[in-house]
Formats: C-alpha cells, structure tokens, sequence
C-alpha cells in the first residue's frame, strides 16, 4: 500500500466518456465515499489504444504525447478500465523506446496511473466500499487486465464484500470474450463465436448479471445479449460497488 | 564455408575485432555452477525410497517392475514370463538378449533349454558384414521379447538409459512386442539432470546413438485418448538387481 | 497456402463446428490450461521459463558457433551435415539422397519442417512412396490432408471417422475404439517401417557439445525409422540446436510438458551419426540437413529474433481462443496457431499473410503459457505496425489507404477536445436515423457493419462525463 494521494485525477476511457458515463459516474461515487478529492481534466480525450492495437503507432503516439501532456501533473491517476492502463504502463515505452525524454515522461506517468480496483486495493487499501447488490454475480477477466496488468484478486475482494452479493465464478473466466478491438469488427465470424461460448459460460453459473472492469469486453457482452434478448444483466464494476441499499 | 552460416554472421552483425570465436565458444558451452561437481553414487539407505518411487512412477506408465533379491530369482522369473507370454506375430518364440554380464549371469539359455523357446545373444563383433547383418535384423524381427540392460535408471520418471555400442543393438529394445530391462539398483540416480551430469562426466565420449526410454510406446492422437502399445515395444518390464 | 479469403471462409466454418471445439478442447484442459501447473514441478525456486529462454537465446545468439560444432562432432562420426539455404534445397538434397541408395519407400517420423519444404510431394512425384508413421500423421496422410496441429495432427478426426477411414483405406473390419485402432496401425505401419530404404524424421533439439539430434516421442516410429532402415535423414531447422547437455535440462522438460503435458516422453533418442562397425544394427548413412529457408533473416531482425526461440511444443495453440475456434486448417500453413501467426508470415509475406496477422485478439493467453517466454502478442503488434505504415526491409506495403486515413483523421479529432465534442454533438444528430429496436443500433453503415452481423452496438450518451463533469462541477483544471 503507497502512501495515499489527497487527490486523484480522473481518467475516463473514450467508450465510458461518450457512451457509457454512468460507469465513471458510479466511480466518482465511490471515490469520494473514500474521501478522495477528484480532479477531471477536461482536455483529456483518449490514451490511443486503438489506434496502437490495429498498428497505426504514429497516430498512437500523437495521443499518447497528448497523453502525457493532460496528467503528467497529476498526483494519481485512475482509470475504469483495464486495457487503457495497460496501454499507458507497458505500450507507451513500446511507443518511446527510442525517444529518451518522452520515454521518461511515460515512465513517470505510468507509475502514477492505476485501474479503478487496482487503486481501491492496493493502493487505498479498501476492499469494503459499503456497497449493496443483491443478487449472484459473475466476474469476467478482461485480458489485459489480467495478464497485462496482473490484476485478478482485486476486484474479486471488493466483489466479495458487497452485501447482498453472491459472487459465483464462470469457467475460464479468463477466456477472451472475443472484442480485441478492430477484430470484433473485422472478423466477425470468429469474434461472435468466441462471444457465444463465454456468454454460455455467464449463463452456466445462473447469475443474473456479468461483471467486470473493461467497458469493451462488457460493450461487447451487451451487443449480442440485446440481439439475442439473452437473460443476462452486464454492469461495469463501478456501478456495483457504487450500489446503494435500497 | 557454409552459406548458411555466412549468413547467420551477417545477421548476428558479428563484428570484426569482435569476441573471437573460442571465447564466444566458451560463453556458450559453458557450464553451470552447479553441473560440473560430480553426481556421487546414491547413498544405499535412499535406495528403498528411489525403488518406491520408480514403482509409483512405472504405475502411471504401464512398465511392470520386478524386484528381485538375487540374479538367480531374476532369472526364474523372467523365464517364467518368457513362458507365460504368446508371440504377437507368428508363433515360433525367440528372446533376444543383449551381450551383457548382467544378462549372461541370468542363465536363461539354460532355464529355457527345454521350451519351444530359443534364446539368442547379440554378437560381439569388430565388423559385421552385410549378411550378418541381414541375419540379425531377421532375428530381431523374429524376436517377441527383447532383453536389455540400462546404464542408468532414473527415479523421478523410472526412465532408462540405454547408451549404444558392441554387443547391444538399437532394436532389441525396439522390435519386439515385449521388452525386458534388467538393471542393477546401484545404477540409479534420482533425476534427469543427474543422468545428464554423469553423462557428461563421461567425457565427450557419447556414442553415436543413445536413448531413454520411459515404459512401453504409447499415442494418444485419436481424440487425445491414451493407448498403451503404439509402433515400439506394447509391454515392458523392469527387473531390479541388487 | 490460403489467401485471407480462404482463411475466412475455414475459419467461419469451423468456428460452427461444434465437434471440432470439443476434440480441441481436451487439448486445451489436458495441457494447454495446465501448462502453468507443470511448470511449477521443473523448479521450485526460479520460474524455468526464463531459464529455458536463457539457453535459447544464448543459442540463437550464437548460432554459427553451435552449429559450427554440431556439424564438426557429427561429421567426426562419419554422418554428413547439409546446409540447405531454402526449402527446394533442402528437398534437392533429400531426393539425391534417396536417388543415390535407389529408394523405394520412406518412412516417415513427424516433422512439421517437411510439411514446410514439401518433401513428401517431392518424394512422391520422383515415384518414392512416403509413409507417414506417426499415428496422427498417418491418419491425416490417408485422408489425403494437412496436419491440424503440431502435436496432434489429426486431433480434428472423431473416432468414428477413424474407424470409417482405417475400414475403407486399410480393409479392416470397422471400429471406433482407439485401442484397437491403434493396433491396426501398428501392424500395417510395421511392415512399411521394416522394408523401407531410408528413414526420414524431424528433430526436437540437437545438443552441440556432444554431437547428437536430440528426438522426442511416444509411439516408437521414430526411433524405428531412424533405425531398421539403411539411411537416417533428419530434417532439423537451424535455431532448434542447444549448445549443451546442461540445456537439454531445462528444455527437454519443458518440451515434454508444454506439448504433451507429460514429465518426459516415452523416448529420447539421441543421434549423432551412422552406425558403428561394431555395432550390430543402426542406419548405414546418416545425414543431418540444416534448413534455413527464412530463418536467417529473422535472425537478422532484433525485434523477432524471439521468435527463433520457439521449440515447437504447440503449448500455445492450446490455449489460443481464435485457434481452439477454428482450428488448424484455417490457417492453411504448417505452423498454425500463434506460433504460425508471426512464423508465417516472415517466411511467406506479411502482406500474403495480413489475415493470420490481424485474425487474433491479442488476448496474451500464449505468452502466459509458452514455456521460452516469447511473447507473441508483441510481434503481431509490431506485424500489425508494419501492415499500417508499411516496411521496405521487410517488403511490406501499406495494406488499406483508406484506413490509414480514418485513423489519421481519428487522431486529428482526438488531439482536440473540440472537435471530439462536436463529432460527439453529430453523432448523436446521425444516430437518430439508425435502426434501434431494443434501445442499442442494429446495424452500423459501411466498414463497422461487421460489428451489426450478429451484435448490436451502443449509442452515444446524451451527454458524456466530460460534458456532464463541466456542467455540473464548475471548471475545474
């Protein structure tokens, strides 16, 4: 656990900014419940994974200077979503490997930032936020989460104490749900059948609702659970442990 | 000069005025800390331990292990199963035996002299000619038994050694649908990499051709399902010597 | 070699073949998810992958010198070492071999590296007859097709279609059963394995110091091939050496255990060269042929000299979600799977190949498991990197102008808030006119239609955080 910052400053992955801003609503939430005084920079716009994962490094590395530029000052800061970390501590340096002062700056930056669970746990050291969610849950690993950033246990503390909460684990939960980015645009066909088996695997456990900490991965489970009308709640982790006892 | 390893200089970027080849030979055949010390015999009192282990591990394998108190039992009870046992191909019966003092001293000629069973030794020959050679790959081919020693026996994986030379032949521990390994307990050692250590201590002396061999052939490339008895040997067994 | 719409086309197919999923399945929870278990067992204290790495990289760095040596020890014994630049020599060789002894018949042992030349087409169209005796690859052989996987190579067969080929190919009564399969094979495949001139195998690793190719199995036909007839051939690519007895240590385990989830194979063979006069019996002539066929130009390339590392144990098709979807025959090459999606296409063309470069999720399931700690994930990156910009050292055009530009225009959007906003403020206009029946868009124009086929995509909020930050919290920096 590192010494608690008195202020975080908020970075919100472009799909939660423009289509899904109750995640980083929720999130807010249950910061400040923390008594965690929050800073958005409003200039910020998107780290650059996307362009990076489809292998266009020269638009990547434009944004992520921009990057730099909007939180360098920063004295932490926290994303909702795992991918987006992963980019900034480990594809960065890939970006600035051979560009001393950007590649410092990058480092610098990238030993502030955490994923929202990551933050609450080792950092904060809090894995009961007073949350409530009744009901069986089943987490998703999200892949660079999980094998990028090594994050697995801390959302699952923090599941594991929201009252109410019933947190049942799917097979091979940490099986790619299939999105990898301009893939699940460009191979359609192989990015839904790897969507359908780990939906099956959702609806195996019986729980009502899939979570997890990356909005592409849910986006992805929520566009084939609209198509098909599949019985199965997405949420973001925010959301639930920003829940409220009703 | 190979073009091929022109080329791999070229790509190494191997600069001239560089690390000249024998230190670069040194770096990479090196050996570790720990290698070189040499593997000393296993201490008697391990013995019942490693045995046991090899019996768990054989277990696994589908290798039938016999511990015998004396070369005299060992060699009833290999006799025993030499008569016990039915040719997969054809039915003359024939056991072919390495030339060895372990297996000279079973006296299996003798225990068999009376069966439809014959017992025949690898030669021992400077040269062969081709004819000879002929010959014994007709035997080996007609052999339903196989009967090896091994040079070295791991515990860990109750794995054999089985180095090359005169009087041996790569196929009797091949060839026939049975084979026999007879092996005296001083030669085990615990793991792999003891083996390989006492291997190497041997000096740069290997002969051509070497195998360890783990329990009888197996496949599992139908639908990943297990089966004992692929093209080696279906049924083997391990004799234990004091 | 299939073009990337053949590679969609199978891959579509099998991504529905339910039947395939689960025959791949078994490798994927007998070994490929219990790769990490078994690595545990290698060693206690350190994590065996780096070590195994290690060796391999001081290998691959040093490459002449291990080689050098190799082919010094084995001519000593009077085997003969052939460098072969490229795939058509390699198979030059191998047929003057054959021509020279007046072969008939080849036996074969599993060797992906003869897929890769087309030796057995070769063979085959000089009037040799090439049998293939590895269990799975005999099958694969009978039906007249390519290996699916590198371990397993007709793990896509059930068992009932095994028993319905063996019955029509090999006249026997028909069965599903594996054991008795699998003897029917051993007696039809003895014969061949006795009566052939010459033995042609693959080898796992080979060990320097002492002079000898170090081969891998568990059904015994390589050591028959390598054995009973008059000449050995082996096939070995020029990375797959290590330098040392002390490497084989460390890498043999972790071959086993990464391509079969076995703590050692059945049979470890090692060979270094013909017969010895004394010796009773063994190959006459042995040869060892060194292939380079691309791999020295990777080599030259420090960004994927990695993956020269690669020992071929298939750990990462197993855990692979895209492969264990569609299977090996989708790829259309002799390496498939991860391994295949960065080997292939620097030795055929990154842009022949831009499908197996961009077909994969990037999930990083194979670096977790791979048991020399190569990380593929960053080399289809960089492939994916070089497909976009282009890279004259490697030929490589840019693939798509147009996507260059909508991502040069994306990253003009995004480097001013802006004009993200206004995109945003239209978005919102232009999503009023798409089809949204149960709340989320049910079809995408244009290039993002791939997404509508069978998902629906998420509209834009109202209002984003930013907007929504800014209203409600005041500016704050």
């Amino acid at each position: 656990m590192t010494n608690r910052p008195k202020r975080v400053t908020l970075f919100i992955q472009c799909i939660i900014d423009s289509c899904f801003p109750d995640a980083a609503w929720a999130m807010v939430r249950v910061l400040e419940k923390q008594g965690v005084e929050l800073v958005h920079p409003k200039d910020q716009t998107c780290c650059g994974q996307p362009a990076f994962n489809a292998g266009y490094r020269q638009e990547a590395a434009r944004l992520a200077e921009r990057f730099l530029d909007v939180f360098e000052d920063a004295e932490a800061i926290v994303c909702p979503s795992g991918s987006c970390v992963n980019m900034v501590r480990h594809h960065y340096a890939e970006l600035f490997e051979h560009q001393p002062r950007l590649l410092a700056r990058a480092e610098a930056v990238a030993a502030k930032t955490w994923e929202f669970t990551e933050y609450l746990v080792d950092v904060l050291g809090v894995t009961d936020v007073g949350a409530f969610w009744k009901g069986q849950v089943t987490y998703h690993d999200s892949c660079h989460l999980l094998r990028g950033l090594g994050v697995a246990d801390q959302p699952r503390a923090l599941l594991r104490q929201v009252r109410g909460l019933e947190l049942v684990e799917m097979t091979r939960s940490d099986e790619c749900c299939g999105f990898g980015g301009t893939f699940a645009v460009k191979y359609p066909e192989i990015s839904e059948a790897l969507l359908e088996t780990k939906l099956a695997n959702v609806q195996s456990t019986g729980a009502e609702t899939v979570t997890g900490c990356d909005m592409g991965c849910l986006m992805h489970m929520q566009g084939m659970i609209t198509r098909r009308g599949l019985p199965i709640q997405v949420r973001h982790i925010a959301e639930i442990l920003a829940g409220e006892e009703r | 000069m190979s073009t091929v390893i022109e080329r791999i200089r070229k790509a190494l970027h191997i600069p001239q005025g560089g690390l000249s080849e024998d230190t670069r030979a040194n770096v990479v055949f090196a050996k570790g800390a720990g290698w070189a010390a040499p593997a000393g015999d296993v201490p008697a009192g391990d013995l019942p331990g490693l045995i046991a282990q090899i019996r768990t591990e054989a277990g696994h394998l589908n290798l039938q292990v016999h511990e015998c108190a004396s070369a005299e039992q060992c060699g009833a009870e290999l006799a025993a199963l030499a008569e016990g046992r039915r040719p997969e191909w054809g039915t003359a019966r024939q056991v072919m035996c390495w030339s060895d003092p372990v297996i000279q001293g079973l006296g299996l000629e003798a225990r068999l002299a009376g069966t439809d069973i014959s017992v025949r030794t690898v030669p021992e020959r400077e040269r062969f000619d081709e004819t000879e050679r002929a010959e014994f790959r007709r035997q080996v081919v007609d052999s339903y038994m196989g009967v090896t020693t091994a040079d070295l026996l791991v515990a860990d994986t109750a794995t054999l050694l089985l180095l090359g030379g005169r009087g041996r032949g790569r196929s009797v521990s091949l060839v026939p649908s049975i084979h026999v390994a007879v092996v005296p307990v001083g030669r085990i050692v615990r793991t792999f990499r003891d083996a390989l250590r006492r291997l190497d201590a041997r000096g740069l002396g290997l002969p051509s051709n070497m195998t360890f061999i783990t329990g009888p052939s197996k496949t599992a490339d139908i639908e990943a399902t297990l089966v004992h008895g692929a093209h080696g040997p279906r049924e083997m067994h391990l004799f234990l010597l004091p | 070699m299939n073009s990337p719409e053949d590679y969609r086309s199978s891959a579509g197919k099998a991504a529905a073949d339910t039947r395939l999923h689960s025959a791949l399945a078994k490798m994927r929870d007998k070994v490929g998810r219990n790769a990490l278990n078994l690595y545990t067992q290698v060693d206690a204290q350190a994590d065996p992958r780096l070590k195994a790495k290690d060796v391999r990289r001081k290998v691959v760095n040093n490459l002449d010198v291990v080689l050098t040596s190799l082919a010094a020890k084995i001519t000593g014994r009077g085997g003969h070492v052939h460098f072969a630049p490229t795939d058509l020599d390699a198979v030059e060789y191998c047929l003057g071999v054959a021509r020279r002894h007046g072969v008939r018949r080849v036996v074969k042992g599993k060797s992906m590296l003869s897929e890769e030349i087309g030796l057995n087409a070769a063979f085959e169209a000089a009037g040799i007859e090439t049998v293939e005796t590895d269990l799975g690859e005999y099958i694969v052989q009978l039906k007249g097709e390519t290996p699916s996987h590198i371990i397993a190579p007709a793990i896509h067969y059930s068992r009932e279609q095994v028993g319905e080929l063996f019955a029509e190919k090999l006249g026997e009564p028909y069965t599903s059963d594996p054991p008795t399969l699998t003897a029917m094979a051993r007696k039809a495949l003895r014969e061949k394995m006795l009566t052939a001139e010459m033995g042609v195998s693959g080898g796992n690793t080979a060990c320097a110091e002492t002079g000898h190719v170090t081969i891998v199995s568990n059904e015994g036909n390589i050591r028959m091939s390598s054995t009973m007839p008059r000449v050995h051939v082996v096939l070995l690519g020029i990375e797959k050496v290590a330098a040392t007895l002390e490497d084989h240590d460390v890498l043999l385990r972790m071959l086993t255990r990464a391509a079969a989830g076995q703590k050692i194979s059945t049979y470890v063979s090692y060979v270094g060269g013909p017969r010895l006069e004394d010796e009773p019996d063994g190959p006459e002539e042995f040869h060892l042929v060194l292939v380079d066929n691309g791999r020295t130009r990777i080599l030259g390339d420090p960004d994927f000299r990695e993956v020269l590392h690669c020992i071929r144990c298939g750990c990462c098709l197993n855990v692979c979600p895209v492969y264990l979807k569609i299977g090996g025959h989708s790829y259309g090459t002799p390496y498939c799977g991860p391994i295949g999606a960065v080997f292939t296409p620097l030795t055929r063309g990154v842009n022949e190949c831009h499908h197996l470069c961009q077909g994969e999720t990037l999930c990083g399931a194979c670096k977790q498991v791979c048991p020399v700690d190569n990380d593929l994930p960053r080399m289809l990156s960089l492939l994916r990197a070089k497909l976009a910009d282009g890279d004259p050292r490697w030929n490589v055009r840019p693939q798509s102008r147009g996507t260059k530009a909508a991502f040069a225009a994306w990253a003009w959007i995004m480097s001013r808030r802006p004009a993200l906003d206004l995109l945003l403020r239209l978005g919102r206009a232009v999503q009023r006119l798409l089809p949204k029946p149960s709340g989320w868009i049910r079809r995408l124009p244009g290039p993002l239609s791939g997404w509508t086929r069978g998902r629906d995509f998420p509209p834009l909020a109202k209002e984003s955080f930013t907007e929504r930050w800014a209203r409600t919290r005041g500016r704050k920096a």
